[in-house]
């Protein structure tokens, strides 16, 4: 079980004598083995959304739990891949991929999470780049094996906070092919958490949309047979807001 | 004229000159000792001057300007002290009595090399070892940080020259004391380079790390320290040379071995010679170890 649940929580950043509310009383369950993506327009509070769940940060008010378990921090049973790349510059490809397992694992023998390694690089296309080192590498190379080590922690909820935002389309659409192909695949799916604030992304791959307006969760839809439909739909509601936002 | 002729030109007309104004031109200060020394010395740097030249095949490399000016500083110093003696005739030696000194002193000079390397070794060494050490916990720790900080910058622009007499007072023997000022030397400016690089670590980098939960050991040496390396490495050389300075001065000021002792009691005789060689020998070990800490750099952090 990976169930994710958010009771009323609120988050604030706090600067000097001023506050912001980023995310306002948000109420939400995500079940075991959804992918869900969270979208929305920049400075929604999607990415905070994202640092909570992932115990980066913990909420101002309310509770998130998973499982059941309060989150009190970062740990194990979620893998993120965030937007800009976060490999160790001073570890190769196959070394971060490796320091993803054996922390994940910590039993494993260097050559156990050696060969580990190499299996996830492969997974992701990426054992021909397995000894450079992140600078050697292209933005979306770099995603690829974020994933690889993402995935090699074996954890049962995946985060990503925008991971294709600044790649080009070609290598963004592969990268969505191959996450989607990594989730649906074997019997048992991952909980898998992805923001974006493209509507296509989400209208893709997800089996259910969370729709952020600022601070809040403004609509939450299942993912219909009809994808098209969704997007349009999806659309409406991004034109919906920004007449609102014109109209004020 | 091919430009690789045309840039080694100048340098060989500047030592043809010079083994000239050596070999042929009569001396006129007595007291002018062989010339073989000096003559080896140069062969010594143009063979490895011919060598650098080579490596650079042809690119636009300081080698050729160097030289050349090395070998017009000492046909000016040939002119203006055997030949036409119109130099100081006490201050400033004859090249040939300077490079005659290596030949005669070499085993004495060995010894003091040996003896300055030693304490610097284990000076740097220490000061080093023992401020990334604590360095990193007190950049990590927030209770650490915020009782070391504060004490590190009061402490480190404190020159350690200005404590060493001191020190020596203070220390039970010269030698300790001597490796005190190279350690506090090296201790402080280090600490504060790892307290304010982990302070300013990319916060995407943390926060990767922090998702994969690492132990404390595990945070300190396999994300922060090669995080910091970079900083620490790239400011080795100037400590290195702050230290060597250190340890010349501290040399200066009572000790019985090391190569600043060499040239004070050089000078203290009046040995100029002697003097002017130990400050050559001084000079070549700053480069030697120069280039070995270039060599560090690009050996501990290849991933740049």
């Amino acid at each position: 079980m990976a169930s994710i649940e958010l009771e009323h929580v609120s988050f604030c950043y706090h600067r000097h004598d001023s506050a912001f509310q980023a995310l306002r009383d948000i109420s939400v369950t995500i079940g075991d083995g959804e992918f869900v993506c969270v979208l929305g327009k920049s400075g929604c509070g999607k990415t905070t959304l994202l640092r909570l769940l992932a115990g980066l940060q913990l909420p101002s008010q309310g509770q998130i739990r998973i499982d059941g378990r309060p989150v009190t921090g970062p740990g194990l049973d979620r893998a993120v891949v965030f937007q800009s790349s976060t490999l160790f510059p001073w570890m190769t490809a196959r070394e971060n991929v490796c320091f993803g397992l054996r922390q994940a694992h910590k039993r494993l023998s260097r050559r156990e999470a050696r060969l580990a390694a190499d299996r996830y690089l492969e997974e992701v296309d990426m054992l021909d780049a397995a000894a450079l080192y992140p600078r050697q590498m292209s933005g979306g190379m770099c995603q690829r094996v974020a994933i690889a080590r993402a995935l090699a922690v074996d954890a049962e909820i995946l985060l990503l906070d925008e991971p294709f935002s600044a790649l080009d389309a070609r290598i963004r659409q592969e990268l969505q092919g191959l996450l989607h192909a990594l989730w649906a695949r074997g019997g048992r799916k991952k909980t898998v958490v992805l923001i974006t604030h493209d509507l296509r992304d989400a209208a893709s791959l997800a089996s259910r949309i969370l729709y952020m307006s600022p601070g809040q969760i403004a609509a939450d839809l299942p993912a219909p047979e009809d994808r098209e439909g969704l997007e349009r739909e999806l659309m409406a509601l991004f034109y919906r807001e920004a007449e609102q936002r014109y109209a004020c | 004229m091919r430009a690789e002729t045309r840039r080694l030109l100048l340098p060989h007309l500047l030592l043809a000159a010079l083994v000239y104004a050596i070999v042929c031109l009569p001396k006129s200060r007595p007291n002018v000792e062989s010339a073989t020394a000096l003559l080896v010395g140069l062969a010594l740097f143009e063979g490895a001057f011919l060598a650098a030249a080579r490596r650079a095949r042809g690119r636009e490399t300081g080698a050729y300007d160097i030289i050349a000016l090395v070998w017009a500083l000492l046909l000016a110093w040939e002119l203006a002290a055997p030949v036409c003696n119109i130099a100081h005739p006490v201050l400033v030696p004859p090249p040939e009595n300077v490079f005659h000194t290596f030949r005669l002193q070499w085993r004495v000079m060995l010894l003091n090399i040996g003896y300055s390397m030693g304490l610097l070794a284990a000076g740097f060494t220490t000061g080093l070892v023992l401020a990334v050490l604590l360095g990193l916990p007190c950049a990590w720790l927030p209770r650490l940080r915020r009782v070391t900080y504060p004490i590190a910058n009061v402490m480190a622009p404190i020159p350690p020259v200005v404590i060493s007499p001191y020190l020596v007072a203070l220390m039970p023997s010269f030698r300790s004391a001597s490796m005190l000022v190279i350690v506090l030397g090296v201790f402080w400016p280090t600490f504060l380079t790892t307290i304010n690089r982990v302070g300013a670590i990319e916060p995407q980098i943390l926060d990767a790390a922090r998702t994969l939960e690492p132990s404390t050991p595990v945070m300190l040496f396999r994300i922060l320290l090669p995080y910091v390396l970079p900083g620490i490495v790239s400011g080795l050389k100037v400590s290195m040379t702050t230290s060597l300075l250190m340890l010349n001065f501290a040399e200066l000021m009572g000790a019985t071995h090391g190569m600043g002792y060499y040239v004070q009691n050089s000078i203290a005789y009046a040995n100029y010679a002697h003097a002017v060689a130990g400050i050559l020998v001084i000079g070549a070990v700053v480069t030697v170890l120069s280039a070995a800490v270039t060599w560090l750099q690009g050996h501990l952090i290849r991933w740049q």
